[in-house]
């Protein structure tokens, strides 16, 4: 579930974000929920389970790996890191989506024709 | 992975402990997860993913001021429904597992096994000599157990063989004879109450008369219940039943192999001719089902009771039976035993109707052989163990010259426990390759050594290498590489922590030469037993071969011939006249003369029976002693047979031209038949008559025999068995005992080669409806101690194969000892050391080892050879003088191996102690 003023994710994209948010470095769920609500400026509404889900869809596509390890303040958590097979993906489908993003940016920027 | 926070417990478990869990973790990371503790395990990490994540976001929003308890409550909610969650991550997590971790481990151990056998190429000299221990071990043990699997293991070839049974006859003494006379049987297949049916059978030999000559097929006549009883598959027509068996009807039921070999495999019903008459073949029995063992023909018996006194006694078949279901062998023998007892109420002359053993077939069929195989397979386990354990003190010793490739291959990231699969590994691959060149080596020893032993060893014919006996060789090898690579790679698990900052030499510490030390000694301590079971063996047979048989077998041959033809038949058993009988002996003195015409031949005679053949026996009755069931062996022989035989006469005369048909009847005793009867007189002039022999259905008229000589006596049944009283009628005055002799020869041992063949010439060309069967008495009487010398042998290379594999292993423990501490032998070199000095102390440190594991040894022997004691002659199972020579073999070959280290020792230059500082 998400928060009421945020926006609904589009389906597939959740996917493609956890990547992004990996490819900076090795994270925990949270981490990469928090990633994501700070880089979005809270306008996208992740659902923790929907987030969880999707990483271990990812792990099973061996797009990311998983290890448990510490956070900062000692807590044992599972970190995930991208895999070569991950960071492939993650460049692919990024030029997919902002190909299409543009288009579709392109198509709702076209104004009628008057006259 | 495995929960890291195991290893580092703070309880702070004890050194045993953390060893074993060390070994463990070994031992798994080579194994795929358990499917339970892998489910738990990612139950675990999910809820523990979960928490973490509420625990984390809460700081968070506690951080952002919402008061704690909101937090974890806003936590909560945006984490949705937890059971939907948790449920959703398991699966998926399963699912990932499966796909992953099964490709993660099969990865790993494609990097080990890559390792692997790029070591393998890089040192082909240690991987051969490992492989090699270990097919060797792999092969003996294979070979054993395909042995055991064939005879011991598998269940007959029959339905239901658990209750197939046979009935044996016990004597008031409490021996059981495996037979049974026709008119105790009737009464057992009529009054008991725990069969479903049963079968006698009453073994015998025909001619079997086809174009190319005559030969004796073995036979077994079968009541009629006999193939229900046993309910033998049908290769080919049916069996017979009760009737045909009541009617003698001619015909026959065969095995698979006479069907093929000796009638050509015709369609049935086929016409054969047995005995010169013609029968009609109805049935083959599958190969495999032939029993009792060796029969090839089977034909009806009516079985009938001969209903007259003294007929219980005449235990001359044997007894087949199927229990009832749900009966077991003591309730039948109790049954059994209640006939019995009622028959010796009627007959108290029935001696042989006390009881009744119910044997199962199977312990009937397999008899002794049983624990000499399982003797055998332990002995073989125990060579297997020795190359297991060579292979393990190989590996540690490798370990350690290896450290330093794991200490860099740690530093470099790898896990413990991933460097300990890797030998895991390594050992479990050369478990797979001695086991597959040892599954050749034992198909190889199975091949050879199944005719061999055919003779001695029951259902040798079922011994094969196949899907079963591989499956057991796998599990060996799979078992050998766990057990031999456990070692190494705990050693390493152990070693390594302590190694990986240091580097350099140096390595070899203490611990090393311990379990070195322990595993070579725990090898000597192995080829020890079996060096000593070895020699026990062979001291009994050396003892078993020094005993007189009372006989010289050296040159002689023996043709057994039966008159079976119409034309010798006797009209009546006693008339002296009869053509019949006529015909017979002038068919023997004509056959005598022919073969005393031979070249090379010194003496011939005639027998009835003869030492390593079959021994008659019966009741007597000596004139003047009052002893109603006094026994004696009984042969109607000639007057040759004594010199063709070797057999001394010791008082008076054997028979000459004065002995014939119609003079008086005379006798010849043995040595213990005079002393049994006649004590210190002379039983020259005594009378004895032979009751059941010559005139079982009328014993008062037995004729009296005069005796008229004494001779030496002689080991019928082998060399364990002693000489019984025996008394040796002249053939010619007893028509009965004429129909069937054994024409032995004596020829010069250096040119008896082709008499074999000119005796079966000799005997075609008299009569060429006969049959003969020639034999090298030498052999038959070898073949006394075939199954000893057999079983010595084996058990005395298998002590040899370990002797050696031990011997390896000290010269690898002190080759690697020396090259280990080259260092300081150099210092102690160039400290004044002398070479001579340098060497006794490396083969000092050598014997040590080998002593104390020769004590172990010692020990174990004194316990483990009690299990050989039945088959031990004259020699006890704590022989000194075999302990003593196994011991001194042992320490000698010690010494040898032991020089090569040594003499490298001494060679080692004072200049590395300066250029070498460690």
């Amino acid at each position: 579930m998400s928060g009421d003023d945020s926006l609904p994710l589009l389906k597939g994209t959740l996917d493609l974000l956890i990547l992004k948010a990996l490819s900076f470095g090795e994270l925990h769920g949270y981490g990469i929920a928090s990633w994501l609500e700070e880089r979005s400026g809270g306008s996208l509404g992740v659902d923790d389970s929907a987030l969880y889900q999707a990483l271990h869809r990812l792990e099973a596509r061996r797009l990311v790996e998983a290890r448990w390890g510490r956070t900062d303040t000692g807590r044992r958590a599972r970190f995930y890191r991208l895999t070569a097979e991950g960071t492939r993906e993650l460049v692919e489908r990024a030029d997919t989506w902002e190909r299409y993003a543009e288009s579709v940016g392109a198509i709702l920027a076209l104004s009628p024709r008057r006259g | 992975m495995r929960d890291p926070d195991r290893a580092s417990d703070r309880s702070g478990p004890r050194p045993v402990r953390r060893a074993l869990l060390r070994l463990l973790d070994a031992l798994l990371s080579a194994l795929p997860d358990l499917p339970r503790e892998a489910a738990e395990r990612r139950r675990r990490e999910v809820e523990e993913e979960i928490a973490a994540h509420i625990e984390l976001r809460a700081d968070a929003l506690r951080r952002g001021g919402l008061p704690p308890d909101e937090a974890h409550a806003e936590a909560l909610r945006r984490m949705g429904d937890l059971n939907e969650v948790r449920r959703t991550l398991t699966a998926s997590a399963a699912a990932r597992d499966r796909s992953l971790r099964i490709s993660t481990w099969l990865l790993a151990r494609r990097v080990d096994v890559s390792l692997t056998l790029r070591r393998a190429r890089r040192s082909p000299g240690y991987t051969a000599l490992a492989a090699g221990t270990l097919a060797l071990g792999i092969g003996v043990t294979t070979a054993a157990f395909a042995v055991v699997d064939g005879v011991l293991l598998r269940p007959l070839p029959f339905p239901e063989p658990d209750r197939l049974v046979e009935l044996w006859s016990v004597t008031e003494e409490g021996n059981a004879f495996p037979a049974v006379s026709n008119d105790t049987w009737n009464d057992w297949a009529e009054g008991n109450r725990t069969l479903e049916g049963t079968a006698l059978m009453s073994r015998g030999s025909r001619t079997f008369g086809r174009e190319g000559g005559a030969t004796t097929v073995s036979t077994v006549s079968v009541s009629g219940a006999f193939f229900d009883v046993l309910r033998p598959r049908m290769l080919h027509g049916r069996p017979f039943g009760d009737e045909e068996a009541t009617s003698e009807a001619p015909i026959a039921v065969v095995s698979e192999a006479f069907w093929r070999d000796a009638m050509g495999g015709p369609p049935l019903p086929a016409t054969i001719t047995l005995q010169h008459e013609p029968r009609e073949v109805i049935g083959v029995m599958a190969a495999g089902t032939e029993y009792p063992a060796g029969a090839a023909v089977w034909l009806p018996n009516p079985a009938r009771r001969y209903g007259v006194a003294g007929a219980h006694n005449w235990i001359n078949s044997r007894a087949v039976g199927r229990l009832l279901a749900g009966v077991s062998p003591e309730q039948a023998s109790e049954d059994l035993s209640a006939i019995a007892r009622s028959i010796r109420e009627r007959d108290p002359e029935a001696i042989y109707a006390w009881a009744v053993d119910v044997v199962p077939l199977r312990d009937a069929i397999v008899g002794n052989a049983g624990r000499q195989l399982v003797l055998l397979l332990g002995a073989s386990a125990l060579v297997l163990l020795v190359a297991c354990v060579n292979l393990a003190g190989l590996g540690v010793a490798r370990s350690t010259v290896r450290a330093r490739e794991f200490a860099v291959r740690s530093a470099l990231g790898a896990q413990r426990d991933r460097l300990a699969g890797q030998l895991l590994t390594e050992h479990l691959l050369l478990g797979l390759l001695g086991g597959a060149l040892g599954s050749v080596l034992a198909w190889l020893a199975v091949a050879g050594a199944t005719d061999a032993v055919a003779s001695f060893l029951p259902r040798a014919e079922h011994v094969h290498v196949d899907a079963r006996v591989l499956l057991f060789c796998l599990a060996a090898c799979v078992g050998t590489g766990v057990l031999a690579g456990a070692l190494p790679a705990f050693h390493t698990g152990t070693e390594m922590s302590g190694r990986i900052a240091r580097s350099g030499r140096g390595l070899a510490g203490g611990g090393l030469g311990r379990v070195g030390a322990g595993l070579v000694g725990a090898q000597v301590a192995i080829a020890l037993v079996l060096l000593v079971g070895g020699g026990l063996l062979f001291r009994s047979l050396d003892a078993v071969l020094e005993r007189d048989l009372g006989f010289d077998p050296e040159g002689v041959f023996v043709a057994e011939v039966g008159l079976s033809a119409p034309a010798y038949r006797l009209a009546s058993g006693v008339d002296r006249r009869d053509p019949g009988y006529q015909r017979r002996l002038a068919y023997w003195r004509s056959l005598l003369d022919e073969a005393r015409a031979l070249p090379e031949v010194m003496a011939v005679g005639l027998t009835s029976g003869i030492p390593t053949g079959v021994a008659g026996s019966g009741f007597i009755e000596v004139e003047g002693l009052d002893e109603p069931r006094t026994g004696a062996g009984y042969r109607a022989v000639d007057g040759g047979y004594f010199e063709a035989m070797g057999i001394p006469v010791l008082q008076g005369r054997t028979f000459d031209r004065r002995d014939g048909p119609e003079t008086e009847r005379v006798v010849v005793v043995n040595e213990r038949m005079a002393a049994a009867f006649w004590g210190d007189a002379s039983p020259i002039g005594g009378r004895v008559r032979a009751i059941s022999m010559e005139s079982a259905a009328d014993p008062d008229r037995a004729e009296w025999l005069t005796v008229v000589g004494v001779v030496g006596d002689v080991r019928q049944f082998g060399y364990e068995q002693d000489a019984f009283p025996e008394m040796f009628t002249y053939f010619e005055q007893v028509p009965t005992w004429t129909g069937f002799q054994n024409l032995v020869v004596r020829a010069d041992p250096g040119s008896a080669a082709g008499l074999a063949g000119a005796l079966r010439q000799t005997v075609a060309a008299l009569d060429p409806e006969l049959a003969v069967e020639v034999a090298s008495l030498e052999v038959r009487v070898g073949a006394w101690t075939l199954e000893r010398r057999f079983l010595g042998v084996l058990l005395g290379s298998l002590a040899g194969i370990s002797l050696a594999l031990a011997l390896v292993g000290v010269y690898g423990l002190l080759a690697f000892a020396v090259g280990q501490r080259t260092h300081e032998i150099g210092v102690r070199a160039a400290l004044g050391a002398t070479r001579g000095r340098v060497v006794v102390d490396v083969v000092w440190q050598g014997l040590l080892v080998v002593a104390a594991g020769a004590v172990v040894g010692l020990a174990a022997a004194t316990v483990a050879t009690r299990a050989l004691a039945s088959m031990l002659v004259d020699v006890g199972p704590t022989d000194p003088v075999t302990f003593a020579a196994a011991t001194a073999l042992v320490l000698a070959a010690a010494v040898v191996a032991a020089a090569a280290p040594a003499w490298r020792a001494a060679r080692v230059d004072p200049r590395v102690a300066l250029s070498d500082v460690g």
